[in-house]
């Protein structure tokens, strides 16, 4: 039962998630009148693989390391994600091959998370900057990738843990900062469509 | 909490949620705090305070946003650093985002996310504007314009006295009597605008933008009704006063009825009016808008005149004006320009989209009560300099020119500031028309 736990709470933040998809529509769409000067959609499309190309940025391409733990953590939470499915709906996949990219992925955001962590306490821009609401989504991460790890092995006790903890994240996902991938396309559709009007493709 | 103090919050917040836009919402709601925009500021690289960084100026705002619209800031404001809004904090608002960000959106570009701290510290200045808190010099400059039409109070006759004056100029130095700078003249191709400055201070600009027309042949006139190609109510972020600004040249350019109106070589008043102008009237101009740069480097394109680079031979070395690059798209037009006129550019690291600000945008120049912080931020762009052996620095705003005049002083560079135009018009081989 404690597997279906999760899927519940996914039903509930896809709910939730609608609800916030109508809210932000509800803003007015400020319109850029002025004769293009570029495409739009060519910024838009370029502005959504940035990520894949750490070296179109300055940011990631000087803080290529910084690039690599942003991948690496978050390959590991699809991972963990993918894993709250698979562990209660189709463990016959858990072959040993698939286990161990899982345990190397869990093992490696993990890493990154708790580099993330450190950083965010111990340098003064980034205390700065940060609240709970930082210091919590971080920490949270980091122990789902500890628990993730038992689950996928199905030690006792550790799996119903993992599966708690994920059924926790996920309906508190859309109330705190973790809910940026939802409006990240609409952030990169603006930024990119606004530069590649103006003839500002990167 | 005094009254004046609960009323002036209370506008306050009016105007800041009428001001939330889909776009400043998505920028609110997506910065994860990563902290990256902090190594493309130049303010927080030159001072490595906490308080520089991009993020940290757009959390005083987002701070707001919280605490009155994201919903889970309303129930545990604490949780997420959300703040009522207060005198304190408005006060905050008007150093930060006044006194402490150029609105160059160097951080916008290298945003992982797509945040877009200028837009939410603008919307912030925006905010401060309605409540009469904008820092003095710079609203005084926007209540000029609004006042003379032009913002320092040229009278037309000082001014059709200066076009008259660079007209003789050009003749004696062309050798030509046949040169022109028309004006008022109807149904002409284009309309040609000048920053103030250049009538007031540098007239020899105007001189220089009446030598490549001529040049160019081409079919131009000047109008005594609008002809201030600057914009500072773009820097207060007042959408009304930027509309009665941009209005001046549109009636202008609509009495005129010209084609084409060129903006002079002002990075943030060629953004005005080539692209905010429109939105802020609410419909499409019935002519097109673009950059003195912009039809400069057509020209060279089109072979309009002949151009011989020997007369440029010191280095040469490009700033880029934010609201061109980053706001404007005009990216490769000045390279392009440079490598037909000069005989040695050479760009500064990093150049283009990814060029640092001077340090004078924003309206910078025009609150005098942060010039020590401009001048401190602005060792970034006196290091890129110094590191190209420039002998020149060319630039395409007046903003940036000034800027880079006083860093010239400031961190003694040895370099002489140029615009563009000058450097093209020192090029033109002159061949008598007719």
């Amino acid at each position: 039962m404690i597997e279906y736990l999760h899927l519940y709470s996914l039903a509930f933040m896809l709910v939730i998630y609608v609800i916030r998809l109508i809210w932000i529509m509800r803003f007015r769409l400020a319109r850029d009148l002025a004769l293009p000067k570029g495409s739009s959609m060519e910024g838009a499309i370029a502005a959504m693989t940035t990520l894949f190309r750490p070296w179109s940025m300055e940011t990631t391409r000087k803080g290529f390391i910084h690039w690599l733990e942003f991948a690496v953590f978050h390959v590991g939470v699809a991972i963990m994600i993918a894993m709250s499915f698979v562990i209660s709906l189709a463990p016959q996949w858990l072959t040993p091959p698939v286990i161990a990219v899982v345990i190397a992925s869990q093992a490696a955001a993990l890493v990154a998370g708790i580099v993330r962590l450190v950083n965010r306490i111990r340098l003064p821009q980034m205390r700065a900057i940060s609240s709970a609401d930082d210091y919590f989504a971080l920490a949270y991460a980091n122990l789902l990738f500890i628990t993730c790890i038992p689950a996928t092995l199905h030690l006792p006790v550790w799996t119903e843990v993992f599966f708690i903890l994920v059924a926790v994240i996920i309906a508190v996902v859309p109330f705190t900062k973790i809910s940026h991938y939802i409006y990240y396309p609409f952030a990169r559709y603006f930024y990119g469509s606004y530069l590649g009007r103006r003839g500002i493709v990167r | 909490m005094a009254e004046e103090d609960k009323e002036l919050t209370q506008r306050a917040m009016e105007a800041f949620k009428k001001r939330l836009t889909r776009q400043a919402v998505a920028s609110l709601q997506v910065c994860v705090h990563c902290g990256q925009c902090a190594e493309t500021c130049h303010y927080y690289l030159t001072s490595e305070d906490p308080r520089m960084s991009p993020v940290y100026k757009m959390d005083r705002v987002r701070k707001v946003y919280k605490r009155t619209v994201d919903w889970l800031g309303r129930v545990a404001p604490g949780w997420v650093g959300a703040q009522d809004l207060d005198a304190e904090l408005l006060q905050e608002w008007v150093e930060l985002a006044y006194g402490a960000c150029t609105m160059c959106r160097r951080c916008w570009v290298n945003c992982p996310m797509g945040v877009d701290p200028a837009q939410v510290l603008g919307l912030a200045r925006g905010v401060l504007t309605e409540l009469g808190m904008t820092p003095k010099g710079l609203q005084a400059t926007v209540n000029v314009h609004l006042e003379h039409g032009n913002n320092m109070g040229v009278s037309e006759a000082d001014f059709v006295d200066t076009l008259q004056w660079m007209e003789e100029e050009l003749q004696a130095e062309v050798d030509d009597p046949s040169v022109r700078i028309p004006i008022n003249k109807p149904h002409a191709r284009v309309v040609y605008t000048f920053n103030p400055r250049e009538v007031k201070y540098f007239p020899h600009l105007i001189q220089a933008a009446a030598k490549i027309f001529n040049a160019a042949g081409e079919d131009w006139t000047v109008s005594t009704e609008g002809w201030d190609a600057t914009n500072y109510a773009l820097f207060s972020f007042d959408p009304v006063a930027g509309h009665q600004l941009a209005k001046r040249l549109e009636d202008a350019v609509n009495h005129l009825a010209a084609d084409v109106l060129v903006m002079a070589e002002c990075g943030h008043g060629f953004r005005s009016q080539r692209w905010e102008g429109e939105n802020w009237a609410g419909h499409r101009y019935p002519f097109k808008v673009m950059s003195f740069v912009e039809l400069q480097a057509q020209y060279i394109q089109a072979g309009r005149f002949k151009l011989d680079p020997t007369r440029n031979t010191k280095r040469v070395t490009y700033h880029d004006p934010c609201n061109q690059v980053r706001s404007g798209g005009v990216v490769e037009e000045p390279r392009y320009i440079l490598r037909h006129t000069v005989m040695d550019f050479v760009e500064m690291e990093p150049h283009g989209v990814d060029n640092f600000c001077c340090g004078g945008g924003g309206g910078m120049l025009s609150m005098t009560e942060f010039a020590k912080a401009r001048i401190a931020a602005g060792k970034i762009k006196a290091d890129q300099i110094k590191a190209t052996g420039a002998q020149i620095v060319a630039t395409s705003c007046h903003n940036c020119l000034d800027q880079l005049m006083e860093l010239n002083k400031h961190y003694k560079l040895g370099v002489k500031v140029q615009n563009l135009s000058e450097l093209v018009a020192a090029a033109i081989v002159w061949e008598k028309k007719g």
